[in-house]
């Protein structure tokens, strides 16, 4: 069965390019902002990773991280940060938030998207099956 | 919602938290509620942060202390902790259904209180939608706030801020333009490299004859959704020209950083290669991707992937979510002028994006013709 991916982006194209990259190997949900995401995992649903932008309306990226990564319920789902600005994003930011697990600026890389992805998604695995 | 009768005396019966310290003597209405469902509030000596704490034994007391707020005191908790136990089946089965007739309470948060977390508790709690989060003693004294104010701020979104349609309508639902759009290419492609083949062996056999190498070049392009291919030209520069392409970068940057690179008079470019890229010779083996799907006739330059890289930005990652092709808006429209700067080239990639249908393919194929032949030399 294949993992599940959500991506969490206000723009449509990345969000439809992220899809298509990682739609070969994953299942891929995709929300605009972190009240659609919380909309999602609200009603049970528990993705093998999330990867978000940081700056969407509504709810976002920084107040969606802060939330997951100090609860009971989806703080064992590692997490990818994508943002555009990456200089606003402090240095301890990957310690502060234990389920995020790498900062990528945009542009971005997308086989070096994918590898990463690969590489925490098959960690996690290991982890569960160890 | 059923039909209260409202009382006068306020809270009757309801055990309040933290009474002896001082927080009990400010007017309820200005205090956020913390409503705890259990035998035992776990931090009956002590205040937390920001609430008025209220006690109730049972679900049956916490509904009742519910209709006394919203009657005598026109509000609602800001917070439900309901401490998990035995009997937790019956329980959740009375929270569910009290709030399915009381929708408009389906915003106040619901915590279960628990002092052992497990992965069944957790996957458990999953199936209970009401539930938005387990807590324990030390969440409850120190982090409840931020955990209350997110989640009442995403309830109140998502009660009162229905979710938009997620759009889905500039990229999809073009099935039979695509239909369309891959049978021309197939036909077409096929067509012209039968018609196209003495030339072909021509120009490889002239390739051939000018210098040693291959008589194709292949590099890996990024097209449609960033899909990667292998690229097929008749080989136009020296054979290890992409090993000087960093030395010329170096020599001809502007400082900026360049997103299309391009070279005017590239001396990497042999005499008989210049002749086959004004001509356009040179992109004849692209047939052989538009047979294979890779690209299409009419898309947006597939790009390399040094140049694709700089482009998955949000304001530039439109262009991917067209096809690539041979010819485009790009070509038809500013090909070769010495002024077209890489944001304009990506602006008319994004605007072929919105366009793209098989009508506007048909009228840029008719139009290529008029652009096929270079006036300057890049």
């Amino acid at each position: 069965m294949k993992k599940t991916i959500l991506i969490i982006d206000d723009s449509l194209p990345i969000r439809y390019l992220l899809e298509a990259i990682l739609g070969h190997q994953y299942t891929v949900v995709s929300a605009q902002d972190g009240l659609a995401a919380m909309s999602w995992l609200s009603k049970g649903s528990t993705p093998d990773l999330i990867i978000t932008d940081l700056h969407m309306p509504n709810i976002d990226g920084w107040e969606l991280l802060a939330h997951l990564s100090a609860s009971y319920l989806y703080k064992d789902i590692p997490a990818i940060v994508i943002t555009g600005a990456l200089e606003s994003v402090p240095d301890d930011f990957v310690g502060k938030y234990n389920n995020v697990h790498a900062v990528i600026q945009k542009p971005f890389d997308p086989a070096n998207l994918l590898q990463q992805v690969g590489e925490i998604i098959n960690g996690e695995l290991a982890t569960i099956n160890s | 919602m059923e039909t209260i009768t409202p009382t006068m005396a306020p809270l009757t019966g309801l055990g309040i938290a933290g009474k002896n310290n001082g927080t009990a003597q400010r007017p309820l209405e200005q205090e956020r509620v913390l409503l705890f469902v259990g035998a035992a509030f776990p931090a009956a000596s002590m205040e937390v942060a920001g609430f008025r704490c209220l006690v109730a034994e049972d679900v049956k007391g916490a509904q009742q202390t519910i209709a006394q707020l919203l009657n005598v005191y026109r509000q609602i908790p800001a917070v439900i902790i309901f401490r998990f136990k035995s009997d937790y089946e019956t329980a959740f089965a009375q929270w569910e259904s009290y709030f399915a007739s009381h929708k408009v309470l389906c915003s106040i948060p619901f915590f279960l209180y628990t002092e052992d977390v497990s992965d069944t508790l957790k996957s458990f709690v999953r199936k209970y939608t009401f539930i938005d989060e387990i807590i324990t003693k030390d969440c409850l004294l120190q982090q409840l706030q931020p955990k209350v104010d997110f989640v009442n701020k995403f309830k109140r979104l998502h009660t009162f801020m229905p979710l938009q349609e997620q759009e889905k309508v500039v990229y999809k639902g073009r099935r039979v333009s695509n239909f369309l759009k891959r049978t021309v290419d197939v036909t077409a492609a096929a067509t012209a490299l039968v018609v196209l083949s003495p030339v072909m062996l021509a120009v490889a056999a002239a390739i051939r004859l000018e210098s040693k190498g291959p008589i194709f070049y292949t590099s890996k392009r990024a097209g449609r959704n960033y899909k990667i291919f292998k690229f097929y030209k008749f080989r136009t520069m020296v054979p290890d020209a992409d090993k000087k392409l960093h030395m010329l970068e170096n020599q001809y940057k502007d400082g900026k950083g360049a997103k299309f690179f391009k070279v005017a008079n590239d001396p990497r470019v042999t005499r008989l290669g210049n002749f086959l890229r004004n001509s356009s010779l040179d992109e004849i083996p692209q047939l052989l991707n538009v047979l294979k799907g890779d690209m299409s006739l009419v898309g947006n330059r597939p790009l390399p992937l040094y140049e694709a890289t700089t482009l998955t930005t949000d304001d530039w990652a439109e262009r991917f979510l067209a096809p690539a092709g041979i010819t485009g808006l790009w070509q038809i429209s500013k090909r070769g002028k010495k002024e077209m700067s890489a944001e304009e080239r990506i602006s008319l990639d994004i605007d072929y994006a919105h366009k793209n249908s098989f009508a506007y393919d048909m009228w840029l194929m008719v139009n290529t013709p008029f652009a096929m032949i270079q006036k300057d030399n890049v």
